[in-house]
């Protein structure tokens, strides 16, 4: 079960919200001096998603990021076609990788991904399954990937089609680099009674174990060390 | 990060201190192994001769987080420009 069947009278981490702006600032370049160009473009979304954890909702504040289409490249995948919340989980490197660029990997390569151990990937994005409070949108691709085995090195791979392929979905994701923060002062700490205005306007929340996926992904997103910060001792 | 030595035989006989026979032909391959760099002489046929050089590896990522690291490139969606 992805979503609870019954929403809680309270703001929890990874809840569907409607009715809340979304701002994005926009410079072109650090400002040197108080006066210089900038735009702050802002949007009101169909639906976001509350991104503080359960105990930091409050105090006349909230952090949210809207809930944007999934982006077409994932439909491509075989793997994520077949179901695309698979994204939100560890998953095979082999099969989880976009089949253009398995076409571009060395053999040596593409034998380190089928050994490799499952793993978070595409560590931006969160899935969100469909649901009738979702308005459907179109998907359109142009190409097909059907899998064959290589005769030179017996692996797989890849061949591209052009095939039409156009579907409808309601399955939505969230991308944790569009995060933005909102002031609003009904919103108050998960122990004192939510306000009717904001209780209104929850129309989603995630089971406790989708919640859970949520932020086992969204923690190995912050917690992922670069190259240069990685210690074996 | 292999190198071809072929040595001539006028090098061989320039030098002095080595026996004369054929000249001597070989490629040097490098390997990481945990923390260290070994870099073993291979034949031309690819036959092991034996270990030139043992050097400590400064990057001190084992080869499986390397292998890891290259998995998450692998796993990104492309920069939408």
């Amino acid at each position: 079960m992805f979503y609870t069947d019954v929403t809680e009278q309270r703001l929890r981490f990874g809840d569907v919200l409607k009715g809340y702006l979304s701002t994005t600032p926009t410079i072109i370049e650090p400002f040197a001096e108080r006066n210089e160009a900038y735009n702050i473009d802002v949007r009101l979304p169909d639906f976001c998603v509350v991104m503080d954890p359960c105990c930091q909702i409050g105090g006349g504040s909230i952090s949210l990021t809207p809930l944007i289409q999934v982006r077409s490249y994932f439909w491509d995948v075989p793997y994520f076609f077949e179901d695309i919340t698979r994204i939100n989980r560890v998953m095979s490197p082999r099969l989880a990788i976009h089949p253009h660029k398995w076409n571009e990997l060395t053999s040596q390569e593409k034998m380190e991904l089928i050994n490799a151990t499952p793993q978070h990937g595409y560590l931006r994005f969160f899935v969100y399954e469909e649901n009738d409070a979702f308005p459907p949108y179109n998907v359109s691709r142009d190409l097909r990937y059907e899998e064959k085995i290589d005769r030179a090195d017996q692996l797989p791979t890849y061949e591209e089609r052009r095939e039409k392929l156009e579907f409808q979905t309601k399955y939505y994701m969230i991308d944790f680099k569009s995060v933005h923060h909102l002031n609003c002062k009904k919103i108050s700490r998960p122990d004192k009674p939510l306000d009717s205005k904001i209780q209104n306007s929850k129309i989603l929340q995630l089971s406790i174990r989708t919640r859970n996926e949520l932020r086992d992904k969204m923690s190995f997103y912050y917690g992922n060390p670069p190259d240069e910060d990685r210690t074996d001792v | 990060m292999s190198k071809h030595h072929e040595e001539n035989d006028d090098e061989i006989l320039d030098s002095g201190t080595h026996s004369h026979g054929p000249p001597e032909s070989y490629v040097t391959q490098v390997y990481p192994f945990d923390k260290y760099l070994i870099t073993v002489k291979l034949s031309l046929d690819g036959r092991f001769i034996g270990i030139e050089e043992v050097q400590i590896n400064k990057d001190f990522r084992s080869y499986k987080q390397k292998v890891s690291r290259k998995i998450y490139h692998y796993l990104e969606e492309p920069e939408i420009e």
